[in-house]
């Protein structure tokens, strides 16, 4: 049995408590009013012949009420199994790696106990590694995903890489890292403990970034076991506000945010905090659902500025906030340069319609012609990859923020561009098509919308797409492996390799229903690289560029720790740029996984039905239900039966 | 002087209610009860044949008209009462729980019966038995002795343990003749003891009548907590859980209950329970009702 959810052992001395029903006894024992009595004989005759049977069953009593006691100090120390933690392999593993998840999910805390799960998580840990002298501990924690080998599980508790960041946690890559520190460490035989909460968004369970560790668990089957420790439980309170987006007019601030809540949750409305340059303001906001999107104006003559919103009284520590920064928008500029007439058709009709939005214009240029790549954000590129000068401009154009799209050129060309090159071109068999059979839907312009619906990838049907040469991450693969959507970051910007034309010889693109919301992010992406203010998540990539290379300040929160601040959500600045960066949105859309999911989609061994039985699981319902059953004892046995004397009563007479 | 236990009104409405007995009595004057020996009076007895000696002036000179025949018309005599009120003076008798107390119902209920007797021309005495006391008032007829028995009543106060058995044996080998026996007391003793000593009683040719005073709670012993129970006779103490033995003594109650009931009908004694919460005047029209119509004793 573990106690994760105590700060301290010295709760233990509570067991104490034990003894009050003997004191109890004892004392009522000297509590006797006095009676003359007469008929004494009948008295003695009659405690004598119950005498044996009421002392057993006083034993009983006070049994039954000190266990009562026992049982419910137990119940809300919430005890952990930990029997089958160690058990497995008769404790004969080299190593145990410890992944631990710090994502803000974990922060939430238990009113039992006063502990968040992430310090119920890191006591568990340390309690059952702690055990353990002659193996090696290695900690994983989610927000910096590198292994640090520790002397003793002991000295998990206080550990600076313990301690819960605003970052998602990225299970994958966690599971990832401790197989290669086993592989390449020569471990013989390891355990991984994964400690998480099983947010859907952490575990990322449909995404392909499981195959290379599940590829890894299969190899190094005799090697490691994957044991979990869940503390998925209590999620009723979970209430998380996410701002989308942040409007600034002539006199007022435009913020239109979601509230997320458990879909057990019940709750009408919550109490937002809202904080403006300094001015706070305090609405009930009505809830409607698991999701909400509610917009509010606060007056602001500034033209930049910055805030946050907060749910007020929720269960959580700090984290409960959203950041936001605003500003004037910036007018975008697209460039479109094609050599197809129909595709540079239908790009110029989409990049327009998708910039209303952010107010932007879009200017249609001949691929030999000068770009006026200085005032564009948004390059669109259906020509033969530039070379030369071009291409030189090009690539400082991306490196400074730019946003460009290269679709496929309709002639072969050998160019080569930031070590991308188009290959010979793909064309389905006569009646056939090919599909977008694997895309990222977190990540990147196919993502799903706020609402969380999906966009309309399975109806785009391509007959034609030309082959790519790059190391470009894949956003989305046809149903030949081959890459329909890729990304290359480049500098402060991206670069997107769109390997079909929106061209009715080419594919359904140009229906617009993919085309249009992918124009659009590309826009809203180029409007934030434009814009001095800027909106991040805590831990990506450029988030972490930008607090490695510059000299930064926090604004908020006031109170914030310099050193961890890079880690926490907050506003931010450098040289004249001002940010807020935020929890990943993910996070707080993100349901709660069960251990049947996990263990459905991992196909080894040592995710099997057997390995769940075998992580600790709270057992506190287990005291629940003993003091229930000692208490009903203890009343039955002290509760008297009037109908049962009455008959018997009766039947004597 | 008054005495607390003394209701002239309670005997005002009694005093039609005449002290029987329902066996007949060997008296030394003319009384209301039936005697065993022949005498004067309205009530014919029997008819016996002349023999020499007898009073001629018993003789029926109508009977001899018709017969030619002398016969002697005998008719009952009747004679007066001795009343015995026994009490029992041990320390039990002090038992009271919100009602009277035993000792005090027993001296209302046994100076009303002695009052009524003295007033119907009979005699009545006291005899007050436990272990320290020992206290002896022959019956007399006279008014005069109503007022020594009530003041030995009124300084009674009941010590010591029971003394009952041996104290019926005595009264029993004491008695010149045979008389009405009531006898007042919780009777926790020895029920063998007691069938012996009542045997004894009747064996004399007494009208025995025995008043069993019990209080309710010793009956339904209705207690909800732990009491420290003390006793009345010899001070020994009892730390008790009640609910816990609530069941045992229940039934033993019942079972002794049943056995003084049973014991006094084998024994032809007059057995009348009496609770403390029962009005003297209930019980005494109960008791002198129950005489009167001897088919409707309980």
């Amino acid at each position: 049995m573990n106690f994760p959810h105590l700060s301290s052992l010295h709760y233990f001395w509570f067991l104490l408590a034990v003894a009050l029903p003997v004191i109890v006894h004892l004392l009522n024992k000297r509590r006797f009013k006095t009676i003359q009595w007469a008929a004494t004989s009948f008295l003695l005759k009659a405690n004598k012949s119950s005498n044996k049977k009421r002392k057993l069953k006083q034993w009983i009593i006070l049994s039954l009420r000190c266990l009562s006691v026992a049982a419910i100090i137990l119940l809300i120390a919430r005890p952990f199994t930990n029997a089958t933690l160690l058990d497995n392999k008769q404790h004969k593993a080299d190593a145990i790696i410890i992944l631990l998840d710090c994502s803000p999910s974990m922060s939430q805390v238990d009113p039992n106990s006063g502990l968040s799960k992430l310090e119920a998580a890191v006591r568990l840990a340390s309690e059952n590694s702690g055990l353990l002298e002659s193996q090696k501990i290695i900690l994983i924690d989610s927000t910096s995903v590198s292994p640090l080998l520790l002397n003793s599980g002991h000295e998990l508790v206080g550990h600076w890489k313990t301690k819960q960041s605003d970052k998602e946690a990225n299970i994958p890559m966690m599971v990832d890292t401790a197989l290669d520190y086993v592989d390449n460490n020569t471990i013989e035989c390891a355990e991984i403990w994964v400690l998480s909460d099983l947010q859907a968004s952490a575990w990322e369970i449909s995404s392909s970034a499981w195959s290379a560790p599940i590829d890894k668990i299969n190899t190094l089957r005799n090697k490691v076991e994957l044991k979990l420790i869940p503390f998925n439980e209590g999620d009723l309170n979970k209430v998380d506000v996410e701002i989308n987006h942040v409007a600034k007019s002539s006199d007022y601030v435009e913020i239109t945010a979601t509230v997320h809540q458990s879909s057990l949750n019940s709750r009408e409305s919550l109490q937002l905090g809202y904080w403006i340059d300094g001015d706070s303001y305090n609405f009930d906001t009505p809830l409607l659902g698991a999701q909400t999107e509610f917009t509010k104006k606060f007056p602001s003559s500034q033209d930049t500025g910055y805030g946050y919103v907060e749910v007020i009284q929720a269960n959580r520590e700090n984290n409960t906030r959203s950041y936001f920064t605003y500003e004037k928008p910036t007018k975008l500029l697209s460039l479109v340069v094609s050599n197809d007439q129909e595709s540079q058709q239908y790009l110029i009709a989409s990049a327009k319609a998708s910039s209303e939005g952010v107010s932007g214009f879009v200017q249609s240029v001949a691929p030999q012609q000068l770009l006026p790549l200085d005032q564009a954000q948004v390059l669109i590129w259906n020509a033969p990859l530039p070379t030369g000068a071009k291409a030189e401009n090009i690539e400082g154009f991306i490196t400074r923020g730019g946003v460009a799209l290269f679709l496929p050129p309709t002639e072969d060309s050998d160019n080569t561009f930031l070590e991308n090159q188009w290959g010979a071109t793909f064309t389905a068999s006569e009646g056939l098509s090919f599909k977008v059979v694997d895309y990222n839907r977190s990540d990147g312009p196919l993502r799903d919308g706020n609402d969380g619906v999906a966009l309309p990838i399975n109806e785009l049907e391509c007959i034609k797409f030309r082959t790519l040469n790059t190391n470009a991450t894949s956003l989305a693969q046809w149903s030949n492996q081959h890459p329909a959507l890729s990304r290359q970051i480049h500098g402060d910007g991206s670069l997107y390799f769109c390997t079909t034309l929106p061209n009715y010889f080419w594919s359904s693109l140009a229906d617009g229903d993919v085309l249009l919301p992918l124009m659009k992010r590309l826009n809203e992406q180029a409007s934030k690289s434009a814009s001095k203010a800027q909106f991040y998540v805590v831990g990506s990539e450029q988030s972490i560029k930008i607090f490695n290379q510059n000299s930064w300040e926090c604004l908020l929160p006031e109170t914030s720790d310099s050193t961890e601040a890079s880690l926490s959500a907050g506003v931010f600045s450098y040289d004249d740029v001002t940010f807020a960066q935020n929890r990943d949105p993910l996070e707080m859309r993100s349901s709660t996984l069960s251990m049947a999911d996990i263990s459905s989609f991992i196909p080894s061994a040592s995710f099997t039905n057997n390995s769940n039985e075998k992580t600790p699981r709270p057992i506190w319902h287990l005291f629940a239900y003993l003091t229930i059953a000692f208490l009903i004892g203890e009343s039955l046995l002290t509760a008297s039966f009037p109908s049962m004397k009455h008959h018997k009563q009766q039947s004597q007479n | 002087m008054s005495f607390s236990f003394v209701d002239p009104s309670l005997l005002s409405r009694l005093s039609n209610l005449p002290l029987v007995t329902q066996q007949a009595m060997l008296g030394n004057v003319s009384g209301k009860h039936r005697s065993l020996n022949h005498g004067s009076s309205a009530e014919f007895s029997e008819y016996r044949k002349y023999v020499q000696g007898d009073d001629i002036r018993m003789l029926d000179w109508k009977a001899y008209a018709r017969s030619e025949r002398h016969y002697i018309k005998q008719s009952e005599s009747e004679t007066n009462l001795l009343l015995h009120s026994l009490i029992d003076t041990s320390g039990s008798m002090l038992f009271e729980n919100g009602s009277t107390s035993k000792i005090d119902l027993c001296k209302q209920i046994s100076a009303a019966l002695c009052s009524l007797a003295i007033q119907q021309g009979d005699a009545a005495g006291i005899h007050c038995i436990s272990s320290n006391i020992d206290i002896q008032i022959p019956p007399r007829r006279k008014p005069s002795h109503l007022h020594q028995i009530y003041q030995t009543l009124d300084t009674l106060t009941p010590s010591g343990s029971t003394g009952l058995c041996q104290g019926i044996h005595d009264l029993a080998e004491s008695l010149p003749r045979r008389g009405l026996v009531i006898i007042f007391s919780d009777f926790f003793c020895d029920l063998d003891e007691l069938k012996d000593a009542l045997v004894h009683l009747k064996h004399r040719k007494n009208d025995v009548v025995l008043f069993h005073i019990l209080d309710e709670s010793e009956i339904e012993f209705d207690f909800s907590q732990a009491y420290r129970f003390v006793d009345l006779e010899d001070g020994s103490q009892q730390n008790i859980e009640t609910p816990e033995i609530r069941d045992n003594y229940q039934s033993l109650m019942q079972s002794y209950l049943n056995d003084i009931k049973s014991m006094c009908s084998n024994t032809l004694v007059e057995y009348r329970r009496v609770l403390c919460s029962e009005s003297p005047e209930r019980i005494l029209v109960d008791f002198l009702g129950s005489r009167l119509n001897p088919s409707q004793t309980s």
